[in-house]
């Protein structure tokens, strides 16, 4: 081969082998940036006002799960139903790297310092555990793949796989510190959540099962009745139990007897993952209807109704909630009035939940795009 | 229908094979190659649609004025089901889905989005190139509704299934079973109908249930569906109805949909397939009980085949015939078999009126109309005949037709009933706007009178024996939004409705008693689990005055004021179902019954000892409902962005490119693009390829064909323009030597095509081309140039009917005369004559002898030559190596079966959908020459007879590709030289 081919080749495998690493610079994750570690997910507590405008576009190469992107300092973070996780640079769009993990990605990462543990939907792995700061796997888990998403709580943190039994893990070395089987034959669409010391999960017969944080133990277990295949959502005293047929339960998170329901006539509704801030309760449907609940008594503040179906959980902030839907809109409804304020059409439905920082939105859309929308009049919350 | 090219334009151009290859792949009828001699039946478009666009939120609904009603509702219907399925499938639409209505099973036979045929029984298709569904309504609205909804399920679970496979970036080639995409069509459809559940107990009482292991064994029959639907609601029962949809999910995971359905239902798939079969035994054993199957209730009168729809007649001479419609072999029929006294039939069935050969009696509508016998012997019943239902008329006495009636704005036509007195005939039609109504039509002077107007669904009017009253079936029932039918009768003195029966169930079919005070029917109602039980024959009272007015026609809603009850008895406790009874003047039944997934005619005996020992007796109460007009909603076209005219717009249906190098050829390549309107009506085929051998060569090699076919007149119109030039391989150039035919050639020209149908079965071809061709022959100092005009006219029968392997009763034949001159240089002037007819004759009902006769003839200067071989025809002689300017070929095939049914388990090679293995003892013969019939030119074998005989081995592969394998002896020179040795050749393609 002749010399000058040789220089072209290596560089252009060089040119690949750089693009496909997914390592970053010391000092570019900084574990406070974490939004799990101030709020819940799909909460922001700065004002994002619309109208919002299209920064960037990125474009993945693969659709997404239900999960938000995760935003780990100025790095956007999105997982893929290819098994890639792509960095994308939240100022620019660039993809500052790109590693495939497995066969698909289809719940949310956990990060815990340099450390990011990603659940494997399908394989023989169920997690890899992966050094962001020196670029290498630390340790892989194999076994029954890891669909919903993972739990983080400091060095550790709880998976649930397809068998399905919930685990808890160290994310030094992936150890097991606790598990417990829920019974073969039915599955767990959803992430586990944690109230206190409960960690609570539902399955898709309609029973939520709470389990003692620290070893693993049976608190209670309530039988809704309805399927639950999208993930729960939670606060101090209260777990919302959203189902495909048109219920949604509020359960005491302590003893797991329902404190109120949410009762549609249309039992094929399925609802979205709520989010939860303060007095007030969103969650989306696939009748296309995006209520604001009191979280005490599930009393309806108000309704709107978009075009199409919302399976995405919707995100809200201070003034205004976004929630993507799956003709392919992206909508921002007035928090107080239910009304709305902006709507955007982008490329493809909207499937996944949101994610926010410094008053950009990101959202990740079919078939395969990473939006980020920047609001010019982002403030600080008061 | 098929336009072709001319003679001409269609002569062998072998070096462009690629190209033809590819302009055939997207049917492009100017590129197709001499020898496909091209037969087929005719879609004829009769109407001529003036098509409309409604919008709706998610949908364009297309549809002609005639039925705008129809198409309002049924846009309703598909916005009712969109609402539904979004959520069932936890998706959205972002395309708008086009949807096109017809108002009957005819005006929907004649829709070009589909180039193949519509039997009978297809309710609706979805295709997915352009994302099209395309429905007919039947008169029957719920059936609408449910296909709407059928057809919905089909589009959100494709978008949603395609959505998946990209979501994981998995190329969309592997696809869901039929199974489970019916199944879940037809169980997301609505609740389980009574035909269902006649289906699945048939299966579990007859012992043919096919596992869900081999399943595909049944792949796209009627049985499939209801297997299909009846998984799909046991998986949702046993695992939960969204594990419907993450099997669409979690289709991704693997190309094996039992691997997909391991990972979703968490249990292996053996043991998912024996717990539904044991669901089913628990479903529907319990019924066993009681039931009691037809075949032992009641004689047989013909037990072969599909039968329904039996009537009976008396002779003068005392010989009583009873009279049914049939499929035995294929072909729809009236048949007759001679019974006695008791109904004990006498002999074989044998056929009466021989339909779906011939124009005037194309097709038989099986399932849906009755037949009649008026008192002197007159046998009414319906064929479609052209563009709409006809009703014929048969004197039994005089064994011949009588006069037919066909309505211009009645499309379908069904089951006709004599009036008493024999001058009138009622039946019920469905006219332009999609409504099936109740018709009398008076038989001297044709005066048709329509008794009813509306949305309701009337079925099978019987005329009393008084005259007065006919009785019918029909929706119109206050229950009927919930799909009802119960029986009412039409007063033709007054025109009073008035009901017979009543609830919530499928009353059909009645018939009156000779004495007139009772009618039988058939009806299928719920069991205590509301699943429907079997179809069992009932006699109701109606010796009562007739009550004053349930719906009536005119004024819709007029109270019902009658009240009373009669008396209402069950026959019958049936475990599958009951069709169509026939009261003889005897006091006998006939009926027709479904059990072991066939259709029979039966006879019970003394229908008074029944009568006297119900399985069921009580009385209909006519009182304790409200009478209350129903209708479903619609949306009005006026109110959305108004009625928009139906404007032609071009969309890609198929892309594809080829490159292709070898030593010969070198490298060459094209391109096909096939375009069309949203209705396909409109065609465009492009065509580029280029067969240089070195750059220079490229535009002197470059090939374009541009075609245009419109299919939207009864007149198809085909025309074009191309270019083709470059280095051929011709082996029908007389100019070419006979060993290596190639030599360069270059045409410019273009074609217009004319086909017209004279009937479903015939229809004339005429092309005519104009092209300047310039050939050069450096090997022969040939160097000629000619402006050709090539004019050609066909004759095309075809109305064979088609086996897995190709026909297998029926004939067809072709006959081709044409002119080709030069008209600038006169280098090139010949005619040409062509006849090719083939017979098959059905010996039994899998056997069949066929046999072709052909005979070809160019004469003139430059006349092409013609050529066979291969396993094709001329079996034995290599492919197209047989060449002459005329020829004779005859060909004479037996063909039998070695493992006739799909059913007969081949482990390795059901796994390839292996469903019909057949034999053929076959014998061939032809002679082909050129100047004198007995000069021979041994490189193209012409100037002696050839032949071969032997036999053949004929495989269907996945039900559409049939491999050949002959072995036999060769026959040469005049059949005076046998071959020693035995050839074998084995090619693909179906039977001549």
């Amino acid at each position: 081969m002749f010399a000058p081919v040789r220089i072209v080749f290596a560089v252009l495998l060089l040119g690949i082998a750089g693009c496909r690493a997914l390592d970053l610079s010391p000092g570019e994750v900084t574990w406070d940036s974490n939004p799990r570690g101030r709020l819940p997910l799909r909460i922001s507590g700065e004002t994002i006002e619309p109208p919002l405008t299209l920064a960037w576009l990125y474009n993945a190469g693969a659709g997404f799960g239900e999960g938000s992107p995760m935003i780990l300092g100025e790095i956007v973070f999105v997982y893929t139903r290819k098994g890639e996780v792509h960095a994308v640079e939240m100022t620019t769009g660039r993809r500052r790297g790109m590693k495939n993990f497995g066969d698909v990605l289809e719940g949310a990462p956990v990060v815990y310092k340099n450390t990011l543990v990603i659940p494997v939907g399908w394989g023989r792995r169920s997690l890899v555990a992966y050094d962001l700061l020196e670029g290498e796997v630390r340790w892989t888990r194999k076994g029954t793949p890891v669909k919903a998403g993972l739990l983080p709580m400091g060095d550790t943190f709880v998976a649930v796989d397809a068998e399905p039994t919930l685990r808890r893990h160290a994310v030094v070395d992936g150890d097991i510190i606790w598990e417990l089987p829920l019974g073969r034959q039915h599955l767990v669409h959803t992430a586990p959540v944690r109230v206190r010391d409960n960690i609570i999960v539902a399955d898709d017969r309609g029973l939520v099962v709470a389990v003692d944080l620290e070893d693993g133990a049976r608190r209670w277990e309530t039988f809704v009745g309805s399927p639950v295949y999208t993930s729960l959502a939670a606060d101090d005293s209260t777990v919302y139990v959203p189902t495909t047929r048109g219920r949604l339960y509020a359960l005491d998170a302590n003893t797991g007897t329902e404190r109120w329901k949410l009762t549609l006539p249309d039992t094929t509704v399925r609802f979205t993952r709520p989010a939860k801030d303060g007095d007030i309760l969103v969650l989306g449907g696939t009748d296309g209807i995006l209520r604001a609940l009191s979280p005490a008594s599930g009393k309806e503040l108000w309704a709107f109704r978009s075009a199409d179906a919302l399976t995405a959980a919707p995100f809200l902030t201070p003034r205004t909630i976004y929630v993507g839907s799956m003709g392919g809109m992206l909508y921002g409804v007035d928090r107080n009035l239910g009304v709305l304020r902006w709507e955007e059409k982008l490329r493809g439905r909207v499937k996944s939940a949101l994610a926010a920082k410094d008053g950009s939105l990101v959202v990740l859309a079919e078939p395969r795009y990473v939006y980020l929308f920047a609001s010019s009049t982002a403030e600080p919350d008061a | 229908m098929r336009i072709h090219a001319p003679e001409y334009a269609m002569k062998g151009c072998h070096a462009w094979w690629l190209l033809v290859f590819l302009g055939a792949a997207l049917w492009a009828p100017p590129l197709q190659a001499q020898y496909a001699f091209h037969f087929g039946r005719n879609k004829i478009q009769y109407e001529n649609f003036d098509w409309h666009v409604l919008k709706t939120d998610h949908f364009d609904v297309y549809f002609y004025p005639e039925m705008q009603e129809l198409a309002e509702m049924g846009a309703a219907f598909a916005e009712e089901a969109y609402e539904e399925l979004e959520n069932k499938f936890n998706f959205s639409l972002i395309a708008r889905t086009p949807i096109v209505f017809y108002s009957s099973n005819l005006h929907f036979k004649q829709t070009n989005i589909t180039t193949g045929f519509i039997p009978d029984g297809v309710g609706g298709f979805f295709e997915f190139l352009k994302g099209r569904v395309v429905i007919p309504a039947n008169g029957n609205l719920h059936r609408f509704r449910r296909v709407v909804r059928h057809e919905m399920v089909h589009v959100f679970t494709f978008n949603k299934a395609v959505r998946v496979l990209r979501d994981h970036r998995i190329p969309p080639d592997r696809f869901l079973p039929l199974w489970f995409t019916e199944g879940l069509a037809e169980y997301w459809s609505g609740e389980p109908d009574y035909q269902h559940e006649m289906i699945m107990r048939d299966a579990i009482f007859s012992n043919y249930l096919v596992p869900l292991e081999s399943i595909y064994r049944v792949n796209g029959s009627f049985v499939m569906y209801k297997e299909g639907e009846a998984l799909c609601r046991f998986l949702a029962e046993t695992y939960g109805e969204e594990r419907l949809l993450a099997l669409i999910d979690n289709s991704w995971m693997d190309r094996d949909f039992r691997k997909v359905m391991e990972e979703t239902m968490r249990e292996e798939y053996q043991t998912i397939s024996e717990r539904w079969q044991e669901w089913l035994r628990a479903t529907y054993y319990p019924m066993l009980d009681e039931a009691e199957a037809p075949t032992l209730v009641a004689g047989g009168l013909a037990v072969e085949g599909f039968n329904s729809k039996p009537v009976v007649y008396q002779f003068r001479d005392g010989r009583r015939q009873v009279y049914f419609v049939g499929n035995h072999d294929g072909y729809s029929n009236v048949f007759y078999v001679d019974v006695d006294s008791l109904y004990q039939p006498l002999g074989r069935p044998r056929v009466l009126i021989r339909g779906e050969r011939g124009d005037r009696f194309e097709a038989f509508h099986l399932f849906e109309s009755r037949l009649s016998v008026s008192r002197d012997g007159h046998l009414a019943f319906v064929t479609k005949s052209g563009e709409t239902d006809v009703i014929h008329t048969y004197d039994l006495e005089r064994q011949e037709l009588g006069p037919a009636y066909g309505m211009n704005h009645l499309i379908a036509v069904y089951s006709p009933s004599w009036s008493p007195d024999g001058k009138q005939i009622a039946f019920t039609s469905i006219d332009q706007s999609g409504f099936i109504d109740l018709y009398t039509i008076d038989t001297e002077t044709r005066d048709l009178r329509r008794l009813t107007r509306d949305s309701y669904d009337e079925r099978d009017p019987d005329w009393s024996p008084d005259g007065r009253y006919i009785a019918f079936s029909s929706d119109r029932t206050s229950r009927g939004k919930e799909n009802a039918y119960n029986l009412f009768t039409y007063d033709t003195t007054t025109g009073a409705i008035a009901y017979l029966t009543f609830g919530s169930h499928h009353d059909l079919s009645p018939r009156w008693s000779p004495e007139g005070d009772k009618i039988v029917f058939t009806s299928a109602r719920r069991d205590s689990t509301g699943k429907f039980g079997g179809q069992d024959m009932y006699v109701v009272d109606a010796t009562t005055p007739q009550p004053v007015v349930a719906l009536s026609s005119d004024t819709g809603d007029l109270p019902y004021t009658y009240e009373g009850k009669r008396r209402l008895r069950r026959l019958t406790n049936l475990t599958t179902a009951a069709f169509d009874p026939y009261w003889t003047r005897d006091g006998h039944l006939l009926f027709a019954s479904f059990e072991n997934l066939r259709f029979t005619i039966r006879q019970l005996q003394d229908v008074d000892s029944f009568l006297d020992a119900p399985k069921e007796d009580r009385d209909v109460i006519l009182t304790s409902f409200a009478d209350e007009k129903w209708a479903f909603e619609s949306i009005a076209a006026d109110t959305q962005k108004g009625r928009i005219r139906y404007k032609r717009r071009y969309g890609l249906d198929i892309a594809q490119g080829q490159i292709s190098n070898n030593a010969v050829w070198g490298t060459t390549g094209g391109a096909a693009l096939a375009f069309s309107d949203l209705l396909g009506n409109d065609r465009l085929f492009v065509t580029v390829f280029n067969a240089s051998q070195y750059g220079g060569d490229f535009f002197r090699s470059l090939n374009v064909a541009i075609s245009r076919v419109q299919l939207h007149r009864r007149t198809n119109i085909g025309y074009g323009i191309f270019r083709y030039g470059g280095l051929r391989y011709d082996i029908t150039d007389p100019d070419a030597a006979s060993e290596y035919p190639r030599f360069w050639e270059e045409i410019y020209g273009g074609f217009v095509g004319m086909s017209y149908p004279l009937s479903m079965f015939r229809r004339i071809e005429i092309n005519t081309s104009l092209s300047w061709d310039h050939k050069q022959i450096p090997e022969r100092d040939i160097d000629r140039q000619a402006f050709l005009l090539s004019n050609a006219v066909s004759l095309v029968h075809d109305n064979a009917l088609y086996g897995l392997n190709g026909p297998i009763d029926g004939w067809r034949a072709k006959l081709t005369a044409a002119y080709t001159t030069d008209v600038r240089y006169s280098n090139v002037n010949y005619v040409t004559f062509a006849a090719d007819i083939r017979h098959y004759l059905r010996i039994g009902r899998h056997l069949t002898f066929a046999s072709r006769a052909m005979a070809r003839a160019n004469a003139g200067r430059e006349a092409r030559l013609w050529f066979i071989g291969g396993s094709w025809d001329l079996r034995g002689f290599p492919l197209f190596d047989v060449r002459g300017k005329k020829m004779w070929f005859t060909s004479h095939e037996f063909r039998f079966p070695i493992v006739a049914r799909p059913s007969v388990y081949l482990p390795i090679l059901a796994i390839l959908g292996i469903t019909n293995l057949r034999g053929a003892l076959f014998f061939d013969a032809a002679h082909a020459w050129n100047d004198s019939y007995y000069q021979r030119i041994p490189q193209i074998f012409a100037g002696e007879t050839l032949g071969s005989t032997g036999l053949g081995l004929r495989l269907n592969l996945f039900g559409g590709f049939v491999l050949r394998y002959d072995v036999g002896y060769r026959f040469r020179e005049d059949f005076t030289r046998r071959d020693r040795r035995l050839f074998r050749q084995f090619f693909f393609g179906f039977d001549f």
